[in-house]
């Protein structure tokens, strides 16, 4: 009997993977996500994928949120050496599915509603050749949170960009759960740079509260470092609490989020990648969602004159005591080298 | 050689066994080992859960303001990490506080536990009441209820329930955090043979199952490979879970398997020596006894068949056989050296026989009357043919010189 099992082991274990060097292509549409593809290295790294000895990345680089070139990135991948597609963000994924169909394995990231997007058939059983991490959308439980911090808040600003269609369903949704929580949501279009500079220079004077909507030209102006002007000074300026889109920015002075992280995210979509790799086929794989988390910046919050709650930061999952990254300047000579170097050296606590 | 490697054989066959039965119970006790592990793992967790609900039941049941009753359950530790809802419901069965880790709550949200378990069991047994696992039809997580009584400080009474939906997040991390050997796979299923909890998630959203073993053993494990599986079952939660633990039989068994190839390796090399001794043994005893009847045979039979350069090599050697075989050989040579004399003898004997023999018949013949009247005949006949000559050779002299010819 033992001999048998053996046998039968030893048949079994014959098996093994061929030598050749994987080629994973990987389309992202917004710089933002680029932490994603740097969660998602870490991630294959962990599973054994060594860049440049048994696996190479195919990267043109985030789409800047341009359409055309975000399909010119997506075609530059129809090649044959490419064994699978990263894809990163609604519009990446959606554009993958259509060039690729079933031809090639895709699995995506950040990717708000899969089923609604057309993705994939239901979350459960995905079809197709394509699975992912799903990051669904909880705009009403960050605001909620907001409002925990800053309870006498009752206007809330949230420029959004009606061409992003993130923004407009964060915008919604927020909008309906501000009745629920006796608010108001004073909302700005913003459709490009100039308008959201015109959006943040013409806030409100009655505004409590700034709710900046998951969003890629939103969250082009977060943080100083980002340009200027931006939601962090402009909150600065009026000494009011806001909440940002990506636990990433609160890390680099954005005051509170309740999202998912970026590079966890990439990490978690490794492990689909890595069992794809193996030979399951991706419409048999679930789509898993990402874990939300709420992170606050306490230095930040000190900075705007908001005192968090006790009982708020003992929910927190992850406490910041940094100050927000600055804009880098640009490259000077040796004379014009400030004394202090424009970014400070964050000092970290989580717990 | 068979009988040099029949006992190897057996040793062989036993000492494998042996070390095939050694290794199996120990892998046993090893996947027995790191389920139960899991196990205290899990009941401790879920214990701190347990106990963290009724600290939680008494601090509402110790303030009267809701704001303040929400404000005591939101600061429970494992709120949000592990509970996704914490709802509080009254007397009635309708929910006074609902907390919720990802969605704002409405009132439609809200629905009535008065005929639920969750609400009745705590709410008459005064005990804590868990739940079956309930699997998201949209999206596979798991997820389980468990609802501790409110106590009315001053009466005693249950006047309210304290429902949370505890959700399986951090059993996965659990189980992702214990260190596994090659080949090894842990999991948790429930009283349905679901497996709630896995290394892999995506095995668990798929909403695969297992069903336990009645016995640890060999078995096909999770994955459709055959494995060596053991399982415990988690004390809490009314034992609906059992932690298993499997190892892949090539990982779990290497050490008797490096014994068997060990011992393979052995018994062929006995064999092989076996065989080279053999022929060996042959070659020096087998093939000169062979060689030497051989000979004999042949010496036996017809002494000129006998060669003694079939012999030469072995004569040349200069053990024992080297010298029966030069013995041998000498032996034969002699052997064959007087049957050529014999023949040799007996054919001067044989040819003297004849000379007698001859003479002696020639002498009867002589001897006979016959013969001696033949002579008798012969001596008359031969002087009549003298005197018939004499006489003829007269008248030829006178015929010649007459010329006259003879008829």
């Amino acid at each position: 009997m033992a001999i048998l099992v053996l046998g039968a082991a030893l048949l079994a274990g014959c098996t093994s993977p061929n030598g050749r060097i994987l080629t994973i292509g990987v389309v992202n549409f917004a710089p933002l996500l680029d932490p994603v593809f740097e969660g998602f290295k870490e991630g294959m790294k962990a599973f054994g994928y060594e860049e440049g000895v048994n696996v190479r990345y195919v990267y043109g680089g985030a789409a800047n949120a341009n359409p055309d070139v975000l399909l010119e990135r997506v075609k530059a991948l129809d090649t044959p050496d490419i064994d699978l597609i990263f894809s990163i963000s609604t519009p990446a994924t959606q554009r993958a599915k259509e060039i690729f169909g079933e031809r090639k394995r895709i699995v995506f990231a950040s990717v708000l509603d899969p089923v609604g997007a057309k993705v994939v058939e239901s979350i459960r059983q995905p079809g197709g050749n394509i699975t992912g991490i799903r990051h669904g959308i909880h705009e009403a439980k960050r605001l909620e949170w907001l409002l925990r911090v800053a309870p006498n808040a009752k206007r809330i600003y949230a420029p959004f960009n009606p061409n992003d269609s993130s923004g407009r369903a964060g915008l919604q949704l927020i909008t309906a759960a501000a009745q629920e929580l006796g608010v108001e949501i004073v909302s700005r279009e913003a459709r490009n740079a100039d308008e959201l500079t015109a959006a943040l220079n013409e806030m409100p004077q009655d505004i409590d509260a700034i709710f900046v909507l998951s969003d890629n030209l939103i969250a082009s102006r977060l943080l100083p470092y980002q340009g200027s002007p931006n939601f962090y000074d402009l909150a600065v300026t009026r000494q009011i609490p806001f909440s940002v889109p990506t636990t990433g920015q609160v890390k680099d002075g954005g005051m509170m989020a309740f999202a998912f992280d970026f590079v966890a995210l990439g990490r978690q979509s490794a492990r689909l990648v890595d069992q794809v790799l193996r030979g399951v086929k991706p419409g048999n794989l679930p789509v898993e969602v990402v874990e939300f988390t709420l992170e606050i910046n306490l230095q930040t919050a000190r900075t705007l004159g908001v005192n968090i709650p006790q009982e708020i930061l003992q929910q927190a999952d992850a406490i910041y005591y940094t100050p927000p990254r600055m804009a880098v300047p640009a490259p000077a000579t040796p004379s014009q080298v400030p004394a202090q170097a424009p970014t400070a050296a964050p000092t970290e606590r989580t717990f | 050689m068979l009988v040099a490697a029949g006992p190897l054989l057996l040793v062989g066959i036993v000492l494998t066994v042996q070390s095939f039965t050694a290794q199996f119970q120990q892998a046993i006790s090893k996947q027995t080992e790191v389920a139960r592990r899991v196990v205290s793992d899990v009941d401790a967790f879920f214990e701190r859960l347990e106990g963290e609900l009724r600290i939680g039941a008494a601090e509402v049941a110790s303030r009267f303001a809701r704001n303040q009753q929400a404000a005591a359950l939101a600061q429970l530790p494992s709120y949000p990490e592990v509970f996704d809802t914490l709802i509080l419901v009254n007397a009635q069965g309708q929910e006074v506080i609902h907390l919720s880790r990802l969605d704002i709550v409405t009132a439609a949200d809200q629905i009535d536990w008065s005929g639920r378990e969750e609400f009745t069991f705590p709410r008459t047994a005064g005990r804590p009441y868990y739940g079956s696992v309930n699997i998201d039809p949209d999206t596979g997580q798991p997820s389980i209820n468990i609802s501790v009584p409110v106590v009315n400080v001053y009466t005693g009474a249950v006047n309210q329930v304290l429902v949370a939906t505890l959700r399986f997040k951090r059993i996965w991390d659990l189980v992702a955090a214990v260190d596994l050997d090659a080949g090894e796979n842990i999991f948790i299923t429930d009283n349905q043979n679901r497996i709630v909890a896995h290394l892999n998630p995506s095995i668990v959203l798929q909403g695969e199952t297992y069903a336990v073993p009645s016995e640890p053993g060999f078995n096909a494990g999770q994955s459709a490979q055959t494995v060596v599986v053991a399982w415990q079952r988690v004390n809490s939660l009314n034992g609906q879970f059992q932690v298993v633990a499997e190892r892949n039989v090539i990982n779990a068994l290497a050490l008797a398997i490096q014994t068997a190839i060990v011992t393979v390796f052995v018994l062929l090399a006995a064999i092989a020596l076996a065989a080279v001794t053999g022929y060996r043994a042959a070659q020096r005893v087998v093939i000169p006894i062979e060689k030497l009847v051989t000979a004999a045979k042949a010496l036996q039979m017809k002494s000129e068949a006998f060669d003694k350069a079939q012999l030469s090599d072995l004569a040349k050697q200069d053990d024992e056989f080297g010298q029966l075989g030069a013995s041998f050989v000498a032996m034969g040579q002699e052997v064959q050296a007087r049957e050529q004399n014999l023949k040799q003898e007996v054919q001067e004997l044989r040819i003297e026989i004849d000379e007698v023999k001859r003479s002696r018949a020639v002498q009867e013949i002589t001897d006979s009357e016959f013969f001696k009247e033949l002579q008798t005949k012969a001596m008359k006949m031969r002087t009549r043919t003298k005197e018939r000559l004499a006489s003829d050779s007269e008248g030829t002299a006178g015929n010649i010189a007459t010329g006259a010819s003879t008829p």
